[in-house]
């Protein structure tokens, strides 16, 4: 069985997973993020409301996807989870502990359960940092003795499928694929039980892209994690992810299975993004057909 | 609120700044000219205290602020006790006269800079070129002073020139173009020393802005079509490059101010910098605050009139 | 190309220690202390070294020749090729502090009593003007160095503060720089310098003089800094580091710091420059380090009586001994700037 198909024999398709499932890793409610540019001296406030109403449940071992067009405050809500913003209101859970209210020492140790993998490694990179340094950054930051950080660097780096031996090599040298799996090498190396995707997959040739999606479900597998899925390509979207929430200006419209969405979009905006995939999927092999 | 209300109130904003901290620090100055009189055994202690009582110098520092800021706007900068008149009428005329000499030096300087600098644009990488770079980067690192000095002593040698004041002793006899001569020929020692200064700075910014506008397609497309060379230069590349050479204009009057003082104090020439000088050595308060506020009122003026020209200049600023 | 720009900048750094060496070692290089005068040579002009005498013979140790006075008249000094004075080297002479660490009294050249060496000539006092320069050079250079290092550290202080924690602070403290930027530099100089007491002990003036220029120069450093930091603190990889708890001095330290670092050298080539010549310009001007230690500054105050300008050209000396340095900072920056923009690409 796909897992699709797994989670449909779980649950009424008219229903949102939430009311049927058990409390998940990452449970959010509620949570609004308003943007107000006022800085002293500057002209006039304007305000922006990057999402509202925002309700999202994170399973272990399972991967949500949260597709929508540029500007429809997907990465900011992205920040938001990992309070690298802070979400104006709502609830947000980890684990079951309200993550929004801790402060200090039991904000970091917190922290190291749900982290974030960007999607330009070029910028989330230090260039001037080595591998080891990257990869072995949260380790320091939360004062693991140097040699451990070291040796765990290593192994991090086996784990993504790069050479061990690499670690020495400047960040510079690898290639934009090599790049992104340090950033998850980095990213695992607190043995986190999230982790947020933002169109991690995005700036990557397509065989590189499948390597990557190989390597984040044998991940996912192996350590039981789960997956907040960012992108706007439905294709990787279909290939990743158990289940879809659909976001527009902020909101999110449609959240259900990744068969459900696929084979029976409910919202209209739904209905037009999965059309499109479709028609393009056509044009392609239309064209395709064509050639000699 | 339009960019020039923006660009006023911002001007303003600075002067109130600079005029209370300029206040501050020099009545924070340990002794004053009435204390120094005190030493004199020839002023009785009344005239001393009179003295005091009249310029409100026992007052508090903020009491004596807000009076000089009102006698400011009746046009009162206070008064000299060096030399025993209204400050006013000692700054007003030497200021007059850095003005002029830092117009004058403005005007040949950048008269020197834009054909040099277009030329040497023109003739980037070769000989020529090379050449005025060269002599640009040697008289940069000639400090103004020793270019003034040097320039002293030039005169001082060839007698071509006078060395120093204003005007000859008996400038009044003169007729009108007598007159005008005279002026001229006092005014070039100092206007070349600070032409000679900004100008190899200037030069490199005119060279590195056309060459800017050089390789842009504009240009080239223009090129192309044919028009004659000095349009081409003049009213194309020239105009392209203006805009972050009007913004240097406004950058460089500090500066020139700086340099300006440090001519008038070596060649002699009566403006606001040996007036300075001479106040602090004199502890002379209202005239060294006088003559700080305007030079930073002429430093404010001059970068306001830069960021008009940008304006009326460049399309793209009035759309903001 | 890369190559041959690297050559040129080592070319270039071992040149400026070569100066700076020069400066340090003035002690030792100077024949004279700075202080010592000589009543009967006032004004002398500077003495020329020769190899070949009078007689036309070729000697292998140099030698100058001594002065007389036609008439007795202490202002003209012909050359008396009578008196003949050969140059020693390492030659014991005025007790000093060697880079002012350990006393010695061996001086690099020098010659035999009554003669007198006077490279650059002497002035109203009979004092050596070369050793006095090479002594100025230390004070005037010292002061820049000190005064750039005080306006760099409280700049990105300031600046990275500024620029990483953004708000209120930013705001106060940008006005604050622009207030500082809006007076002409030399003003603000003469107006902080007016709030001192004028009658200071050259130490204290020194001391003095490096605070004022120091304190009044973090503005223009302390602006680029926080652009520099403003742009490192939105990058992914700090974002990155804060994800994983790290702490905001961890962050200023790891990423934004090194970042900013080119930005501060470069900084630092162009500012000391600046403030030797502003140290010059107050000296000289006579509020700045007094009589009898000489500064570069203070040996060129007696220029500006034209008599003294016109007969005794030779006293221009510390004037044109500090080109070389100007030069030289002003490729050094150059050089540092070219190099920061190829590291970005």
């Amino acid at each position: 069985m796909s897992r699709g198909e797994c989670a449909a024999f779980f649950m009424n398709t008219n229903e949102t997973i939430q009311s049927t499932m058990s409390a998940g890793v990452l449970e959010a409610r509620g949570l609004l993020k308003v943007f107000t540019t006022q800085g002293p001296f500057s002209s006039g406030k304007a305000s922006l409301r990057a999402f509202q109403a925002v309700d999202l449940s994170l399973y272990s071992g399972r991967t949500l996807a949260l597709v929508g067009e540029s500007g429809s405050g997907k990465s900011t809500l992205a920040r938001c989870l990992v309070r690298l913003e802070e979400p104006t209101a709502g609830e947000l859970r980890i684990e079951g502990q309200d993550f929004l209210a801790l402060t200090g020492s039991d904000l970091r140790r917190a922290r190291k359960k749900v982290q974030l993998i960007f999607q330009e490694a070029m910028s989330a990179l230090n260039p001037g940092f080595s591998a080891a340094e990257i990869v072995a950054e949260p380790l320091i930051v939360n004062h693991f003795s140097r040699k451990d950080a070291r040796d765990r660097a290593a192994t991090l780096m086996e784990m993504v499928g790069l050479p061990g031996s690499w670690a020495g090599r400047g960040a510079h040298e690898f290639s934009g694929g090599q790049k992104q799996r340090l950033a998850l090498a980095r990213a695992l190396a607190l043995n986190p039980k999230i982790l947020i995707l933002d169109e991690a997959l995005s700036g990557l040739d397509l065989s590189v892209q499948a390597q990557m999606t190989n390597l984040l479900v044998d991940l996912q597998a192996e350590y039981n994690l789960a997956y907040l899925f960012i992108s706007h390509d439905l294709n990787l979207v279909r290939a990743l992810s158990d289940e879809v929430a659909v976001m527009k200006n902020g909101l999110i419209v449609e959240n259900a299975t990744t068969e459900m969405i696929f084979s029976r979009p409910q919202h209209l905006y739904t209905q037009s993004l999965v059309t499109a995939m479709h028609t393009l999927q056509e044009g392609w092999t239309q064209e395709l057909a064509v050639l000699p | 609120m339009t960019y020039v209300t923006r660009r006023i109130l911002h001007m303003l904003f600075l002067l109130f700044g600079v005029s209370v901290i300029s206040f501050v620090f020099i009545s924070l100055a340990p002794g004053n000219y009435v204390d120094e009189m005190r030493l004199n055994p020839q002023i009785s202690s009344e005239t001393v205290n009179a003295l005091k009582a009249q310029y409100g110098l026992d007052r508090s520092t903020p009491v004596r602020y807000w009076q000089w800021l009102k006698s400011l706007t009746r046009g009162d900068m206070g008064y000299s006790f060096a030399y025993n008149q209204s400050a006013t009428s000692l700054i007003w005329p030497r200021a007059v006269n850095t003005l002029l000499l830092t117009v004058s030096a403005t005007i040949l300087a950048w008269l020197l800079a834009i054909p040099i600098g277009i030329w040497s644009a023109e003739r980037r990488g070769h000989f020529d070129d090379r050449i005025i770079s060269a002599a640009t980067g040697s008289l940069l690192a000639v400090p103004d002073l020793l270019v003034a000095l040097a320039l002293l002593w030039f005169a001082a040698r060839t007698h071509i020139l006078p060395t120093g004041g204003m005007v000859s002793l008996d400038f009044d006899s003169f007729s009108f173009t007598g007159k005008l001569k005279d002026l001229a020929a006092h005014l070039a020692l100092p206007v070349a020393a600070l032409a000679l200064g900004m100008a190899p700075i200037l030069v490199r910014h005119v060279r590195a802005a056309v060459t800017e506008v050089l390789r842009s397609p504009f240009y080239l497309a223009a090129a192309g079509h044919g028009i004659p060379r000095s349009t081409l230069l003049f009213r194309y590349a020239l105009r392209a490059a203006a805009n972050p050479l009007i913004s240097l204009l406004g950058f460089s009057i500090g500066s020139l101010l700086s340099a300006s003082m440090l001519v008038e104090v070596v060649l002699g020439w009566p403006g606001l910098g040996p007036l300075l000088l001479e106040a602090i050595l004199a502890r002379d308060l209202y005239v060294v605050i006088g003559a700080i506020m305007l030079s930073t009122l002429f430093l404010a003026c001059g970068s306001f009139t830069a960021d008009l020209l940008l304006y009326w200049q460049d399309p793209r600023i009035r759309t903001q | 190309m890369e190559m041959k720009s690297n050559r040129k900048y080592l070319w270039l750094l071992g040149a400026l220690a070569v100066l700076h060496a020069a400066i340090l070692l003035a002690g030792f290089i100077a024949p004279y202390d700075e202080a010592a005068q000589n009543r009967e040579m006032p004004f002398s002009p500077p003495m020329r070294i020769h190899f070949v005498d009078s007689a036309g013979h070729f000697h292998v140790r140099p030698f100058v020749y001594g002065w007389k006075h036609p008439q007795d008249d202490f202002t003209v000094y012909d050359v008396d090729q009578d008196q003949v004075y050969p140059l020693h080297f390492f030659v014991p002479g005025a007790p000093y502090k060697l880079a002012n660490l350990f006393r010695t009294n061996t001086h690099f050249f020098g010659v035999d009593a009554p003669g007198s060496i006077f490279l650059f000539g002497a002035d109203q006092f009979g004092r050596d003007v070369f050793s006095r320069t090479l002594r100025g050079g230390q004070i005037s250079l010292l002061a820049g160095l000190l005064a750039a290092g005080l306006a760099l550290t409280l700049g990105t202080i300031l600046g990275g503060l500024a620029g990483y924690y953004g708000g209120w602070w930013d705001a106060i403290l940008m006005r604050g720089a622009e207030l500082f930027l809006a007076l002409p530099w030399l003003y603000l100089l003469f107006a902080v310098r007016a709030f001192l007491p004028l009658q200071v002990e050259p130490k204290q003036a020194f001391l003095l003089l490096v605070a004022i220029i120091g304190l009044v120069g973090w503005a223009r450093p302390a602006r680029l800094i926080r652009g520099v930091v403003l742009s490192a603190r939105e990058r992914d990889f700090v974002r990155a580091a804060r994800g994983f708890g790290a702490s905001d001095l961890y962050i200023l330290r790891r990423h934004v710091l090194p970042q900013a670092g080119g930005v501060i050298l470069t900084q630092a080539a162009l500012l000391v420059p600046q403030y030797v010549l502003a140290e010059i310009t107050l000296s000289f001007l006579g509020l700045g380090v007094g009589e009898p230690v000489p500064t570069w500054g203070n040996m060129l105050a007696s220029l500006m009586q034209v008599h003294i300008l016109e007969s005794y050209w030779w006293m221009i000396a510390p004037g044109v001994a500090s080109i070389p340095f100007f030069l030289g900072y002003m490729a050094l920056a150059n050089a540092l700037e070219k190099r920061a923009r190829l590291a970005a690409t």
